[in-house]
């Protein structure tokens, strides 16, 4: 039997079900006559808590990273607090009720406060005390989950929260299946970094899976096989094996980079949002950093990041990169990223609207903190400075003469300034289609395919109704992207994409063709990338490029391009 | 009853880390510690109390620390203030 899912992380995995089901959790009213007993019962359950804590803090820092584990300590400092504990000994001695009854009233008073709080850092540690609760109510209850399992175990489950993906042994997990959860939900990113096959959103019933069957997930198409035969068991092993060699043959020369047979080269880069795992995306073969997104450093928090903490994100970056470029694009805050303190107001079209470079032109004094701590930083890498969301020459010259005033005061006081490229996204049309009077101010071009292509086309990319228009193989976009390219050759400045589109193998001959320098992109996409490339001449993508824009519409041009990728491998 | 009165001057506020620091000191005393933004009053030894305070730069907040070490409590805390919490 076949059921469908979603791939959320690679693979094709052989193993036993194990379908973990939480049990059911009593926190109804129980009336209690003997309310001390039951405050030295809350106690027991806070110091088991805490004991299990300490432990997943341990396990989750050695198996997963630091910033993970602190979760769980703060989870530690709720079960310390003496509002928290005192709320529920009241409820206790006061309604003369059960302890479980006391936490969950208790859970739902502090939930309350903090969601109605303005504040969306604030909102978000209202999933922290529901976790910690839960943890406290289970502990009460003496319910304990059983996820001591077998090796080669495929898990079955709603949804992974943290505190169950900490309890876990990954070492005997073979998959995750969940009924729940996308792409960028916890398990997902868990089984992506623990390289574990697993797919989500499965419908599980009853009678099609119990825990003991025999399972094939096809992490790769998205599928679950219970029990399969012994033909579909042959045709697997087959396709895991290749799905091993391919990824093995990808990894070959992943490190270097990356010439087309007749010597163009291409430099293929990573998206970063953060100075996190650092060592891991150079592992995964990046020439560098071709976008790195600097609102996040502005996200989660109650004030801006000063100079100083800006300066140390750009410096640990550029230290681990050394001579490999990186570009650090200012904040692009408004649009779909909300900020609190900024106090921005509710808007119509936040995607046309006050957003980006208009922020920081507006908002100058915000703006020069993140020019010093740039320029400051400078000297400790090779630094390309870029600027989102550009519209008009008005205010690419408005941008450098902030940057100029912060470099002259910066010079007053002494401070070293290394050397830097100055470039800017192009992700509007008005600037593509004028892309050669923008080239004289800047030394690059990074083609944001995802803006552009929503402006290009005017729909809006979270709209699910118009997902069939939003294409990047408009033959309107890939026009204007082939026109950049060409007015950065005239000008003699090099030009680069940083999109989604920009990770789509079939557009790879394209790229090459109009003369694209350089290809950013997520990290995991990088070996197979490079790959390709390799088994491309340059010479002969300009019929390509000649038939591509001959086509009408951009399911002939994906047609096209499907085909002729395939015909490649 | 000792009180004292300050505008917060560290960049980020009282969130996560710098509240942490705060429920710590207060903690280490007998006397009880109260924080106050406006007309919100929390308790200073808790942690979900002082992050609900959401105080942010620039924001006035008032300390009344009251029991037998409530000159010693409030050095420590005065102490912490000054430091912008080691930040």
């Amino acid at each position: 039997m076949k059921i469908k899912g979603i791939t959320t992380s690679k693979g094709i995995a052989f193993g036993t079900a194990f379908m973990l089901v939480k049990k059911h959790v009593d926190v109804s009213f129980k009336a209690c006559t003997d309310t001390e007993g039951a405050i030295t019962e809350l106690h027991v359950a806070i110091k088991k808590s805490k004991d299990q804590l300490k432990a997943i803090v341990k396990k989750t820092k050695e198996e997963i990273g630091v910033k993970e584990s602190k979760i769980f300590n703060a989870h530690s400092l709720i079960l310390d607090d003496p509002e928290y504990v005192k709320s529920i000994e009241n409820i206790i001695s006061k309604e003369k009720v059960c302890v479980a009854y006391a936490v969950e009233q208790t859970r739902k008073m502090f939930e309350a406060m903090f969601l109605g709080m303005d504040n969306s850092y604030m909102r978000e540690r209202a999933a922290d005390i529901n976790d910690v609760s839960n943890r406290l109510i289970r502990a009460v209850l003496n319910i304990e989950d059983n996820i001591d399992v077998p090796a080669g175990t495929i898990l079955i489950c709603e949804d992974l929260e943290p505190s169950d993906t900490a309890a876990l042994d990954p070492a005997k997990i073979a998959g995750i299946i969940t009924e729940k959860g996308g792409e960028t939900s916890h398990s997902a990113i868990i089984a992506k970094s623990l390289a574990i096959p697993a797919i989500s959103n499965v419908k599980i019933d009853t009678g099609n899976v119990e825990t003991g069957d025999q399972l094939i997930l096809d992490a790769i198409e998205g599928v679950l096989i219970v029990n399969p035969t012994g033909s579909e068991l042959t045709h697997y092993q087959n396709i895991k094996e290749h799905f091993v060699k391919e990824q093995s043959i990808y990894n070959v020369g992943m490190l270097d980079r990356v010439n087309t047979l007749d010597g163009y080269e291409i430099e293929i880069s990573a998206n970063i949002a953060s100075v996190d795992h650092l060592k891991t995306i150079l592992e995964q073969g990046a020439d560098g950093v071709g976008l790195f997104r600097t609102e996040f450093l502005y996200m989660n928090r109650n004030s801006p990041p000063s100079v100083e903490e800006q300066y140390n994100a750009y410096k640990t970056a550029l230290q681990a990169f050394g001579d490999k470029p990186m570009v650090i694009r200012t904040f692009d805050i408004g649009g779909d990223k909300r900020i609190d303190y900024l106090k921005l107001e509710d808007e119509m079209n936040p995607f046309l609207g006050y957003r980006a470079i208009r922020i920081s032109l507006d908002r100058k004094e915000l703006f020069k903190v993140q020019i010093k701590a740039l320029l400051m930083a400078s000297p400790y890498g090779n630094l390309k400075i870029m600027f989102p969301m550009i519209s008009s020459i008005e205010e690419l010259l408005q941008t450098r003469e902030v940057i100029d005033s912060v470099k002259t005061e910066m010079e007053k006081e002494n401070i070293p300034i290394g050397e830097y490229e100055i470039g800017m996204m192009v992700e509007i049309p008005a600037v593509a289609v004028q892309a050669d009077k923008f080239a004289k101010y800047v030394d690059f071009f990074s083609i944001g395919t995802n803006d552009l292509l929503q402006y290009t086309v005017a729909v809006d990319r979270m709209n699910e109704k118009l997902n069939h228009l939003y294409s990047w193989y408009h033959p309107g976009l890939l026009e204007m992207i082939k026109m950049v390219a060409e007015a950065g050759e005239r000008a003699g400045i090099w030009v680069g994409i940083c999109g989604e589109a920009a990770a789509d193998p079939n557009l790879l001959p394209f790229y090459v063709g109009i003369g694209i320098h350089e290809l950013s992109m997520s990290p995991s996409k990088i070996a197979e990338i490079k790959w390709r490339l390799r088994h491309l001449s340059k010479s002969e993508q300009g019929k390509v490029v000649a038939h591509v824009l001959s086509l009408e519409t951009s399911e002939q041009i994906k047609r096209y391009l499907t085909t002729l990728e395939k015909s490649i491998q | 009853m000792e009180r004292y009165e300050f505008v917060l001057e560290n960049e980020h506020g009282l969130h996560a880390r710098p509240a942490g620091l705060m429920v710590e000191t207060c903690s280490g005393y007998n006397s009880a510690v109260n924080i106050s933004k406006g007309e919100v009053k929390v308790n200073g030894k808790s942690m979900l109390g002082v992050l609900m305070l959401a105080a942010s730069k620039g924001d006035s907040l008032m300390i009344e620390v009251e029991g037998e070490d409530e000159a010693e409590a409030l050095v420590a805390i005065k102490q912490l203030i000054d430091s912008q919490f080691d930040e």
